[in-house]
């Protein structure tokens, strides 16, 4: 037993000393910090709304914010809710917005944030590409500190 | 019901007693752990396949404790009138139908990794918070995935010693299957570590091998549990594929005895103890009933792990 552990022990040494964990397979989020952030959106009634080329709702106002950490714009695009899931599988958009809850019958098949919301219930959250974790990490945790009470 | 006799010779020694008693508390000691595993791991788990498929083992290693426990129980009812033999065959039978579903559990987990490789799904792990700090949930399962891993290993070692001494088959299994659970949290850890570095397929190929490894799990007990339904040779306790030394030493010590023509020994394992015939064959003009004394003679009290055992004798032609 004591080879394999120091197999396991000498792995996440290695790994952690490769810089950043998680990474992204398809490297989303250098990608957004590049520019390029495309956001879906699903018409869900106050919560993301396209109206006459211009969304509005609280999640587009919060993927705005997320873009300011992010220093880029974020650019928005109506979908039917089929082809936003296969877009989100085909890493084709970044996020995609619509009053989806944490028990999303998507939740299988794409990845799910933590809850923006902490307050609300059921809990709200945003979709994002299968297995981008490094992206993922990056939106949780800047939810996690959105919802920190403030100091 | 009426009673029947019981195997007159045999009653556990202190020793032996002992033992069982400290196999059933490793036992109940499994499952406590094993109850602590999968609550940590139904907490700690994101979107891993290889965790999913390292919790439903963890869920699968519940049923031979649990089988032993409540077979160690019936086990001990004296044989009736309906039930000659007594109760020792309740383990089997338990243990069969674990194996049968650890086998099909097992190649459903498996056939699950493959699709998941064919489709190439991603999987997602995104972070957490825990004890107020915000961390990638990946080190969390991988914490958890070690901790699975130390328990069961040590109480493997224990159970093992005492499944020595009580020549018990099935705890042995047991025994084995949880020294080798340290493997499952290694392939787990790695499939995890494997989602950190960006490397989708390395958690459904983690998951594979946990799978392979509930078959290979199911498959001994399935052998066991069957070679011992059929009445196999005794073997030896610790390597299956050698006979126990009794069967050929008791054919040697009765042929040696004045007017055996021929002997025949059929023995079989009845957990703690062996049990079975001897089929002589007197020489020509020999008394045979003196034969069947001497016989008798020579196999009462012949091994401490032999009990029982009958004796037929033929007369010579």
């Amino acid at each position: 037993m004591r080879v394999p552990t120091l197999i396991l022990i000498g792995c996440i040494l290695f790994v952690s000393g490769c810089g950043a964990i998680p990474r992204d397979p398809e490297s989303t989020l250098s990608r957004v910090r590049g520019g390029r952030f495309v956001v879906g959106i699903v018409q869900a009634p106050s919560q993301a709304e396209w109206k006459d080329g211009e969304a509005s709702g609280t999640e587009v106002r919060l993927v705005k914010r997320l873009a300011q950490v992010l220093g880029v714009n974020p650019q928005f695009t109506l979908l039917g809710l089929d082809e936003a899931t296969h877009q989100l599988k085909e890493f084709k958009i970044d996020l995609l917005i619509g009053g989806f809850t944490s028990s999303t019958v998507l939740k299988n098949q794409v990845a799910v944030s933590r809850p923006y919301d902490d307050a609300e219930d059921p809990p709200k959250v945003f979709l994002l590409p299968p297995g981008e974790n490094e992206w993922l990490y990056f939106v949780d945790e800047t939810l996690f500190r959105w919802n920190q009470p403030q100091r | 019901m009426k009673k029947i006799r019981v195997i007159s010779s045999f009653e556990p020694d202190e020793e032996q007693k002992a033992a069982l008693h400290k196999a059933k508390v490793l036992e109940w000691l499994t499952l406590a752990a094993l109850a602590t595993i999968i609550a940590l791991m139904a907490w700690a788990m994101g979107g891993s396949q290889s965790m999913k498929t390292a919790w439903i083992e963890d869920m699968l290693s519940l049923i031979p404790p649990s089988a032993y426990l409540l077979s160690s129980h019936f086990r001990q009812k004296p044989p009736n009138v309906k039930f000659p033999f007594g109760y020792h065959r309740a383990t089997l039978i338990a243990f069969l139908t674990a194996a049968v579903a650890l086998t099909g559990v097992g190649i459903l987990t498996l056939l699950d990794a493959i699709l998941t490789l064919i489709h190439q799904e991603h999987p997602s792990v995104g972070g957490r918070e825990i004890m107020g700090r915000f961390i990638w949930s990946g080190w969390i399962m991988i914490a958890v995935l070690i901790y699975s891993a130390i328990l069961p290993v040590i109480l493997g070692h224990l159970k093992h010693k005492v499944a020595h001494k009580l020549h018990d088959k099935t705890l042995l299994t047991d025994a084995a299957i949880n020294r080798a659970d340290w493997m499952t949290a290694v392939a787990g850890c790695l499939g995890v570590l494997g989602i950190g570095v960006g490397w989708w397929w390395a958690d459904a190929v983690a998951a594979a091998v946990i799978s392979l490894d509930i078959i290979a799990d199911g498959w001994k007990h399935l052998n066991g549990a069957v070679s011992d339904l059929m009445d196999r040779t005794p073997t030896k306790v610790d390597d299956e594929s050698q006979h126990h030394p009794l069967v050929e030493k008791m054919i040697g010590d009765l042929k040696d005895l004045e007017g055996c023509e021929e002997a025949q020994v059929r023995l079989r394992d009845f957990g703690l103890y062996l049990t079975g015939a001897a089929f002589l064959t007197a020489s020509r003009h020999t008394d045979h009933t003196a034969l069947y004394q001497r016989a008798s003679e020579l196999l009462t009290d012949y091994d401490p792990e032999l009990h029982d055992c009958l004796v037929v004798v033929r007369p010579g032609e």
